[in-house]
């Protein structure tokens, strides 16, 4: 069982760890990486950042199925929509 | 049950997965809170629209290309600091959430003035940015990573000065005792809201301003 104390220490830490993250993602500009190297970090880092939010302070995590079902219907539709238009937008030179 | 436990299945009748496995969708819907299907089915729609535009952008990106050099221009470290903002403003959200579950009404009034803080503070930078953009000649019309921008970010905007009047509206409510007793689910939404508007930045600012 969680404690109020522990829930209290969780969402601080969830902060420190977004704070972290946020310069972690500044840091990987400074790296001699090369760009698609360095850009698959920086949205990598911004969507472990984005998962603790949505995890933790939106309590997803403890939601039903319904609810989880709802929130990512919506991302699998765009994320399908673009993987669907790459051919003709991004390949069409 | 732990604290976060309680706050998501906030509200007269809820149910689990347990319970959609056994009795089926109908019954579902009937006990979970009808607000929290209302604010979900909201920012699933929201989801739609950043992700429509944020995916536009990415295409017309790869497709063209050389949007470096005026992508080159933008402000990061106002960038960087608007996420430093925004993501202690989720904090102080939660906190607010937090302390509705602990019954204590002065630290929900205050941690919801705080977070109306914050986001005036991510508005004044905001602000500061276009000016400085303008003023150096990047308008709207200035080609099309700067079109995106402002369209992605004026956008955004607009989002986080909605969360801000929500929370100032609880915030007045709490400030006079008219926030009780539904004050479990009207911060719980709210803070789902601004949460997202959070999220929603936490792209962006990779996109915009580091890519």
């Amino acid at each position: 069982m969680e404690s109020v104390e522990h829930g209290l220490a969780r969402y601080i830490g969830v902060w420190v760890w977004l704070v972290a993250l946020l310069a972690a993602g500044l840091a990987v500009m400074a790296l001699p990486v090369p760009k698609l190297a360095a850009l698959a970090l920086i949205f990598g880092i911004a969507s472990i950042k984005a998962a603790l939010v949505i995890r933790n302070y939106m309590h997803l995590k403890y939601e039903s199925l319904f609810i989880i079902a709802v929130a990512l219907v919506p991302v699998l539709l765009f994320i399908g929509l673009a993987i669907a238009l790459i051919p003709d937008i991004a390949m069409h030179r | 049950m732990g604290s976060s436990e309680v706050s998501a299945n906030a509200g007269a009748g809820t149910a689990s997965a347990g319970d959609l496995q056994s009795t089926g969708s109908d019954r579902l819907l009937r006990e979970l809170p009808i607000g929290k299907i209302g604010i979900w089915w909201f920012l699933a729609s929201e989801i739609m629209i950043f992700g429509g535009l944020i995916t536009c952008y990415v295409l017309m990106r790869i497709a063209h290309g050389g949007w470096e050099a005026e992508a080159a221009h933008v402000k990061w470290r106002l960038g960087a600091a608007n996420t430093l903002v925004l993501v202690t403003s989720s904090l102080t959200m939660i906190l607010a959430h937090y302390s509705v579950e602990r019954d204590d009404r002065g630290a929900v009034s205050r941690y919801l003035g705080i977070t109306v803080i914050l986001g005036l503070v991510f508005l004044g930078i905001k602000t500061f940015e276009y000016w400085s953009d303008l003023r150096e000649g990047f308008t709207p019309l200035s080609g099309m990573f700067w079109s995106f921008y402002y369209m992605m970010t004026g956008l955004h905007a607009i989002h986080v000065t909605a969360g801000i009047v929500i929370n100032a509206v609880l915030f007045v409510m709490a400030r006079r005792g008219t926030l009780w007793p539904r004050v479990q689910q009207r911060v719980e939404f709210a803070g789902l809201y601004w949460h997202f508007v959070d999220v929603v930045w936490i792209f962006l600012f990779p996109l915009l301003y580091l890519s």
